[in-house]
Order: C-alpha cells, then structure tokens, then sequence
C-alpha cells in the first residue's frame, strides 16, 4: 500500500459519507479520496466484484455495518423472537466470508465491530443472560463481535476496529436517535472522527511508517522533581500519592508498550551518574535500564543528543516521539529536528498515561518475534560495543561465537522474511520487492534457492536478518537473485557465511561460475562497497558483477558457525499471540 | 431567560463540530455574520440537519432541556431563522423566551 494513493471506498448501511468527509479534510497522512458506495446495498456490494463501485480504483474499503441490518438472526432477537445463538453465529459467518471474498479486491479493508445505539437499553438484566432456546441481546452482540473476529483473522488485509471505544468516548452523543430518523446518519460526528484517526493510524502501521522509538526526558517526565536536587531518594514515584502514582503508572505504560516492540531511550539534561542510579536504585522505578535502548544523559543541547543517539540506535529521525515536560525543549526539538514527532504534553501530570494512548502513533499490522527483541537487541549490541575496546577485529570476531542458521523459506519465517526483503535498502544487492506469496513462489523451482538467515552471538539473537537467492541457470552458470543483510550485522562475517550457502546450493546444482550482478539504487552503495572490497568474490572493471568459479571451496569465516535450520518450523507462542 | 452570548456560544460549539467534516475549502467562520442557509452557505443538506442537531443538544445542555430545534414550527422558520449565525442566535433566543 502506498501512502499517496490511498481511495478508500465506504460500503454501510447507515450514512457515512461525513466519515468520507473526514478522512479527506483530516490533515493527517495519509490524504484520502473517498467513494461513498450505494447506501444500504452491503450484500450485493460485498458479493459481486463486477458493480461499478469496485471499478473506479478504491485500494481500500471500510464496511461498516448495523448488526441488525447486517445479521438477520440478530434483528429477530431484538424484536424477542426466539432465536438461538448458533442461529445467529452462524449468520455472522457467512457474513464474514462475504466480507473474506470482497477483500481480495483492496489491499485494507476495515470493518468496524458492531454496536447498538447508546439509548438502547433492551430489556435491562436480561441483556446479559442465556435463556431457553435463545440468549440476551447484548450477550449475543458479545459473542458476534468475537465470532466476527476470529473469522476475519484469517486475512491479514482485513483489519477488525473496535467500534465500541469510539462509542465510548463519544459517550451519551454517540447516536442520536433524530439523526437517524431524519438523515439515517447512525454515527455522530464524535464517532467518525475517532473512527477516521484509526483508519489512518493503521494504514500508516500497514505502511511501515509508525513510530519504532520513544525518546524520554527524565525529570519531571519519568518521574516527578528533579533528582538532582533531591536525588533519587526525593522524587515523586509510585507509593500512595496520586502524582507519584501517575508518574508509576506513566511508566507502566511505556514498558507495555516496550513489550511490543517500541524502543526506548533517554535524553536528559542531567548527571549522567546521579541520572542512573536513580533507575538502578529506586525501587519504584517500574522501567530497568535494560529497558531503554540507549540514552544521552548529559547537559548538551537536547536536539543534538537525539539525533546522536538516533544514529546510535541506526534508525530515521522521522520513526522517532519524544516526550518532555518542558515546553522550551519541545519548541527546541520541534524547529531542529523537524521530522521528530513532538507531541504537545499535559502540564497536568496525571494526564501523561491518556496523552501517550491517545497519540495512535504505534499501530502496526503484526508483533514479531524480533519486535519483541528489539530492546533487548539494543542492549547487547551496547556490551557488544563495549567489549570490542582494546581488541583487535579478529580477536573481537572470534569472541563473539557467531552462530548463523539458514533455513528455506516456509511457514515459520515468511512474515518476517517479507519484512526484511522490501524494507531493507542498503545491503541488497538487487533490491526488489515481492509479497509473502510470490515470494514462496519464486522457491518452488527446482533450480532456485532462497534462505533466510538467523544470526546470534554471545550477547544475543540478532533473529531473522538476511536473505539470498540464487538461481541455476541451464549454461551451468548460476546468478544471485537476492543478496540483503540487516545492516545490525553488517561487517561481522555474515555475508561470506551467506554467499558460502549460495554457492554450496549453485556447486550442488552444476553450477561451474555463479555472479551477483550489482543494481545501483540511490540507498545500495554499502552493498556495492562489500562486493567491490570484502566480498573475495572477482569483479569486472565497471565494479558491478562479481563471480566465483567453481574450481575451488568459497572460504568459509573460521569465526562462525554454520548450521541448516528449518524453516516450517512454527512460529514461537510469542509470535503467534502477536501475528 | 436565555442569555445571547450563551447562546452564541452553544452555536460556535455546533460549527467546531461540524467543521470537522467540511474540507479546508468550506469551513464555517465562528462569526455572527457566517451564512448558514441559503445563498453562501456552505452546509449541505446532510450538514446543515447535524448542525441543528448539534445546537440543540448545546442549548439543551444549558439549561434549557426541552428545547427543540426539529419540530414543525423550527422547520418552517428555517429559510430565516438559519440564515445567518446572528439570526439563529436571535431565533433561539426568541424561542426561550428571552
């Protein structure tokens, strides 16, 4: 999905075009055209591809359904006929499926979960309850939502919206029953707004462009007071006070949200000794220094110590919030580093916890496993770092035991192997872009192999951070298709480990020479700097193929291990929760 | 005894609102003057119904709980009453007995 382009077509049964309305003037990315498809026409719409709607270039499409309109069942229950559950589940799948087949026409489509107007009470306690032959209505609305769910999980281009938080906070002006009766507009305004941030918070998630770390101040931000006046001892955190609380519970928050992958780090104007004892020490401190990534704690300009510490961590300033107290910093950061998310903060400072959950900045489509690493990651390429002072490069390599497994492309790496090929731009040799789909296709010829590599050393697991391909042509003469690494383990070796499997699979297959050809792009030159310089492999004048012939063994790094993995093997209880 | 600063208040409330679903191009000014109904408005019909809505539920908020703004006599007066800001202000006022 491309961010520019974005027509997002409006399927209801009930008025959403101010929802259309919306998304276009809402000055948030991405900018939206929308088509408002006929009214009250969801089932035909959803069942047949060839109506016109679908043909005026809508790459989205939101479906945005009233339970009783949508689930026939349901609205008989409303009117206390006898119907049980199953019945009504059973509506809610065939549903789902009609929604499964329409998305195949968009690349997102978004089907808000179904609610009933905030005056409908029905018949007050026995909402809830499971009577003979049938259930309460709001039981049953409960079990449809979580049906509706579990059907559509199975497209990752469908993306199920928690219609009922928007209700929520739009309390009692929800609905308005006169709006209906007069416009068959179910929704207020309060409702579509929220519903159109979420629209665009997951299109930029879909679209990679969520924010990955969140660049904390210290005092008066983590916790409350300045510690160094007060030290650690004196500053407002946790116990039975409610700004200490707030500051506890702003951190509670910030960890939950280090558990999914977004990174954490520190720049604070303060001494950097006092500054971590206070995290050490303080046994309030619901964050541990393990928890942030990096950190510039010293009395610099602020705005310097984040682009430091954002090259540290090897990331663009434009995936990067950072959230301070002060106002005067903000306005700093704000007007150096423009492409630096700032958000306004609360002077109230038990308001910071619904300020940072109402920012829709971290939305993404799946957690993986090396999300969820991510931090941990961080911290021991820090040891890394350090224990590579005093020692030379070969003594450095051998200490680390690299370990790097290689398996083939299956069920248990796919996601994140997509990931890594149409995100990664400076190691890649050819760059080019495929699906999770084409790219198991592209594997299933005989003559080609692809491999994804896991890297790990002493300090850590790196997770799935490369991929090649080669391809054996009938000549005897193979070609790498695909040659990209992450660049958090660039120069350690990997890639001679890497090209080794390449050419062990080429040698196999009959291959007598077998060349990367180099494709310059406007990111690649430290691919091209590898092959030119490091890579052994012998090279043409212009410096863009470089081959093997097979007459001798490729030299395998001495300082890595080699092993085959496999790579159907099901993905971990971790990653499957968060897929 | 309704209040017209008050009122005009409950009514700018309305426009933030509605604002919201007018693109850049047809945004209604928080002024007495801003047309709301006929030559020069910028509310359509779908608009325009929400915005009534929205006053309503405002001036109701205020004080005044059983104020209607979609009964026959309100939809009659509109051509007038919601041509401006400032006469709708006047209206509702007119209305409560101000």
């Amino acid at each position: 999905m491309d961010l520019k382009t974005l027509h997002t077509l409006l399927i209801a049964d009930h008025t959403i075009d101010q929802l259309g309305a919306i998304l276009k003037s809402d000055a948030d990315a991405p900018a939206m055209k929308t088509t408002v498809a006929h009214f009250d026409q969801v089932q035909q719409i959803l069942m047949n591809p060839a109506l016109s709607c679908w043909k005026e270039g809508a790459n989205a499409a939101v479906v945005w359904t009233r339970p009783e309109r949508a689930i026939d069942s349901f609205r008989r229950l409303m009117n206390h006929e006898r119907v049980s559950l199953d019945e009504i589940l059973a509506d809610v799948d065939a549903f789902a499926d009609l929604i499964l087949r329409a998305s195949d026409r968009v690349e997102a489509m978004f089907v808000p979960t179904w609610v009933l107007p905030s005056w409908w009470r029905g018949t007050g306690g026995l909402e809830m309850k499971q009577g003979k032959g049938t259930v309460g209505v709001h039981r049953a609305l409960i079990a449809m939502n979580a049906r509706l769910c579990e059907k559509l999980d199975k497209a990752s281009r469908v993306h199920v919206l928690d219609a009922s938080r928007w209700m929520a906070s739009a309390g009692k002006s929800a609905t308005n029953h006169k709006l209906w009766l007069m416009t068959k507009a179910m929704f207020s305004l309060e409702v579509f707004k929220d519903a159109a941030a979420d629209i665009k918070a997951i299109v930029r998630g879909v679209c990679g462009v969520s924010k990955k770390l969140i660049v904390l101040d210290l005092d008066d931000t983590l916790w409350g007071g300045i510690v160094g006046e007060n030290g650690w001892e004196g500053v407002a955190l946790g116990g039975h006070d409610p700004i200490g609380e707030s500051f506890a519970d702003f951190q509670r928050a910030l960890k939950s949200l280090k558990n999914t992958g977004i990174i954490l780090g520190i720049v604070s104007k303060n001494d950097e000794k006092t500054a971590l004892t206070a995290i050490r020490e303080n046994p309030e401190m619901v964050l541990k220094e393990g928890d942030f990534a990096g950190w510039r704690i010293n009395w610099q300009d602020k705005a310097t110590n984040i682009k430091a510490l954002v090259e540290e961590l090897n990331l663009g300033l434009d995936s990067v919030i950072f959230i301070d107290d002060n106002p005067a910093e903000r306005a700093r950061v704000k007007e150096t580093l423009p492409q630096v998310t700032v958000p306004d903060w609360p002077a109230d400072k038990m308001m910071y916890t619904p300020a940072l959950h109402a920012l829709r900045l971290f939305d993404r489509p799946s957690v993986t496993d090396e999300d969820l690493g991510r931090t941990e990651m961080y911290v021991a390429e820090r040891q890394r770092s350090e224990s590579r002072a005093n020692v030379s490069m070969d003594e450095w390599l051998a200490s680390l035991q690299l370990k790097i497994t290689y398996e083939a492309l299956g069920s248990g790496n796919i996601k994140r192997a997509a990931q890594l090929f149409n995100k990664t731009n400076q190691m890649n040799l050819t760059t080019r872009r495929m699906t999770e789909a084409e790219l198991l296709d592209w594997t299933k010829n005989g003559k080609r192999a692809m491999y994804a590599y896991r890297v790990a050393d002493r300090f850590g697991d790196y997770g799935l951070t490369g991929l090649a391909s080669v391809e054996v042509g009938a000549g005897g003469e193979a070609i790498v298709a695909d040659f990209l690494l992450s660049c958090r383990v660039m120069g350690r070796g990997v890639e001679k480990a890497m090209l080794t499997t390449l050419l062990n699979f080429a040698g196999q297959m009959g291959a007598k020479k077998t060349t990367a050809k180099y494709i310059e792009t406007k990111r690649n030159k430290p691919c091209l700097d590898y092959f030119k310089d490091e890579s052994g492999l012998a090279k043409n004048d212009a410096n863009t193929e470089f081959w093997w012939e097979h007459t001798t063994a490729f030299p395998m790094p001495t300082h890595i291990t080699l092993v085959e993995g496999d790579g159907n093997a099901p993905a971990s209880e971790t990653e499957a929760a968060h897929a | 005894m309704a209040n017209k600063q008050q009122i005009l208040d409950a009514i700018y409330g309305a426009i933030d609102e509605v604002n919201a679903a007018q693109g850049s191009e047809n945004q209604i000014a928080k002024d007495p003057k801003s047309v709301l109904f006929g030559q020069g408005g910028k509310l359509d019909s779908l608009g325009l119904l929400t915005f009534v809505l929205q006053v309503e539920q405002r001036v109701q908020s205020v004080g005044h709980p059983s104020f209607t703004l979609t009964d026959e006599k309100s939809m009659a007066d509109t051509p007038t009453a919601f041509r401006t800001v400032d006469t709708l202000a006047d209206y509702v006022v007119g209305r409560l007995g101000g």
